[in-house]
C-alpha cells in the first residue's frame, strides 16, 4: 500500500515540482556561465544561493498538498500519511540545494558546495518546521 | 428506521482573534439509514464543520458523534480513517481530487488505501466509471475535465469502496443549474440503487428539492425547516 502511495507521490512530485526547479536552475546557470564565468567567484555564490532559495519559495507546491489533503479525505492512515511528510521533506531539501550543490562540486568548489548542501538542508529543515508545510 | 449518524449536544469551537468562536452550537441530529438530507445555511454558519465533523475529519469539543454505531469520540486517528475509508464517502466543496492525475488515478486512491489488488482495483474503477457514464474519460486529467464531470469523479470515488454514508459539501455551488441537477440525480440514483444515505450541505435553496428531509443551519444552530 505504501509502494503504491510512493508512487503516486513521485508522480505528482514530478509533474508539479521537477519541470519548475529545472527551469529557475537552467536559467540561473546560463546566466551564470555567460556573464560571470571568468570573474570573482563571488558570482557563483550569488547565483546559486538565491537559486536555492527560489526554488523552494516557487516550486508548486499545491499538488502535493492536495494530494495529501485527499489521502486524509480517503482514509490513510497514519503510518501513510507520516510516509508522505518524510517524503516530501526530503524531496524539498534535494530540490532546493541537491542540484545547485552538485553544479558548485562539478565546477571544481567541493568544500563551498557540500557546506552549501548542508546550510541549505539546515534552512529549509527550519522553514519547514516555522512555516507552512504541513499546517 | 435504523439511525446511522447520531449526533448529541454538538458543540465546535474556533479560536480568533477575538477570543474563541462557536462554529457549532449545542446541535442534535439523527440520520437514519437509506434517507437524503439537506442542510442548507448561509456561509460561515457551520456546515462544513458539521460534515467533517460526521467524517471524522475534525473532532466536536463537546458532544458525540455516533456513525454506524462508533463513537467517533472513541476512536483514534487509524480508526478514524478507516471509518472514512470505507464507511463515510466524503466530498469536499471543491471536489478534492488531484488535478494533475487522470480520472482513473483519482479515483484509485481509496482503493490503494484499502489494499485492493491491482485487478480488482480495475474492475472496480471500470465499473464506477460505467456508473457515473464516464468511461470514455478515464485517462484525461482532471483539470480537463468540466465542472459537472469533476463532480461526477468526486462522486465516483466517494463511492469507491461501497460506503453506506456520503457526505457531500455544497455539491452545486461551482455548477451551472443543468450539470447541479445532473449531479443531483445522480445523487438519488445512488441513494435508490444502494441505500446510501446522503447529507447534502449548501447555501442554494433549489438542492433542497432533491432530498428527502430540511434542516436548517443557522450561526451555529440547527433546526427541522
Amino acid at each position: 500500500m505504501s509502494t503504491e502511495v510512493i508512487k503516486l507521490f513521485l508522480k505528482v512530485y514530478t509533474i508539479s515540482m521537477g519541470l519548475r526547479y529545472a527551469i529557475i536552475l537552467s536559467i540561473v546557470i546560463l546566466i551564470h556561465e555567460i556573464l560571470f564565468l571568468s570573474t570573482s567567484n563571488i558570482w557563483l555564490y550569488v547565483s546559486i544561493i538565491p537559486c536555492s532559495l527560489a526554488t523552494l519559495v516557487y516550486a508548486d507546491k499545491k499538488l502535493l498538498r492536495e494530494l495529501h489533503e485527499v489521502l486524509i479525505i480517503c482514509g490513510s492512515r497514519k503510518l501513510v500519511l507520516l510516509v508522505y511528510k518524510v517524503l516530501y521533506t526530503v524531496f524539498m531539501v534535494l530540490s532546493s540545494c541537491l542540484v545547485p550543490s552538485t553544479y558548485m562540486i562539478v565546477k571544481g568548489y567541493g568544500v563551498p558546495g557540500f557546506l552549501l548542501f548542508t546550510l541549505s538542508v539546515i534552512v529549509v529543515l527550519m522553514i519547514q518546521r516555522f512555516v507552512v508545510v504541513f499546517s | 428506521m435504523e439511525p446511522v449518524i447520531i449526533l448529541r449536544n454538538v458543540w465546535k469551537y474556533y479560536k480568533s482573534k477575538h477570543g474563541s468562536i462557536a462554529a457549532l452550537k449545542g446541535v442534535n441530529l439523527v440520520v437514519h439509514r437509506g434517507e437524503i438530507i439537506g442542510i442548507q445555511g448561509p456561509s460561515g454558519s457551520g456546515k462544513t464543520t458539521l460534515l467533517k465533523i460526521i467524517a471524522g475529519l475534525e473532532r466536536p469539543d463537546i458532544g458525540d458523534v455516533v456513525v454506524e454505531g462508533y463513537n467517533l469520540n472513541l476512536l483514534d486517528e487509524n480508526a478514524l480513517a478507516l471509518l472514512r475509508n470505507t464507511i463515510v464517502g466524503f466530498i469536499p466543496q471543491d471536489y478534492g481530487l488531484v488535478e494533475e492525475l487522470s480520472v482513473y488515478e483519482n479515483i484509485e486512491i481509496p482503493l490503494l488505501l484499502a489494499g485492493m489488488e491491482r485487478d480488482e482495483r480495475k474492475a472496480r474503477i471500470l465499473e464506477l466509471l460505467q456508473y457515473i457514464g464516464l468511461e470514455k474519460r478515464e485517462r484525461v486529467k482532471v483539470k480537463y475535465l468540466s465542472g459537472g464531470e469533476k463532480q461526477r469523479v468526486a462522486i465516483a470515488r466517494a463511492l469507491a469502496n461501497t460506503p453506506s454514508i456520503i457526505l457531500a459539501d455544497e455539491p452545486t455551488a461551482n455548477l451551472d443549474w443543468e450539470n447541479a441537477e445532473r449531479v443531483l440525480q445522480l445523487f438519488r440514483k445512488v441513494n435508490k440503487d444502494f441505500n446510501t444515505t446522503i447529507v447534502i450541505v449548501s447555501h442554494d435553496p433549489r438542492v433542497l428539492e432533491y432530498v428527502d428531509r430540511r434542516l436548517i443551519l443557522y450561526d451555529g444552530v440547527l433546526r427541522e425547516a
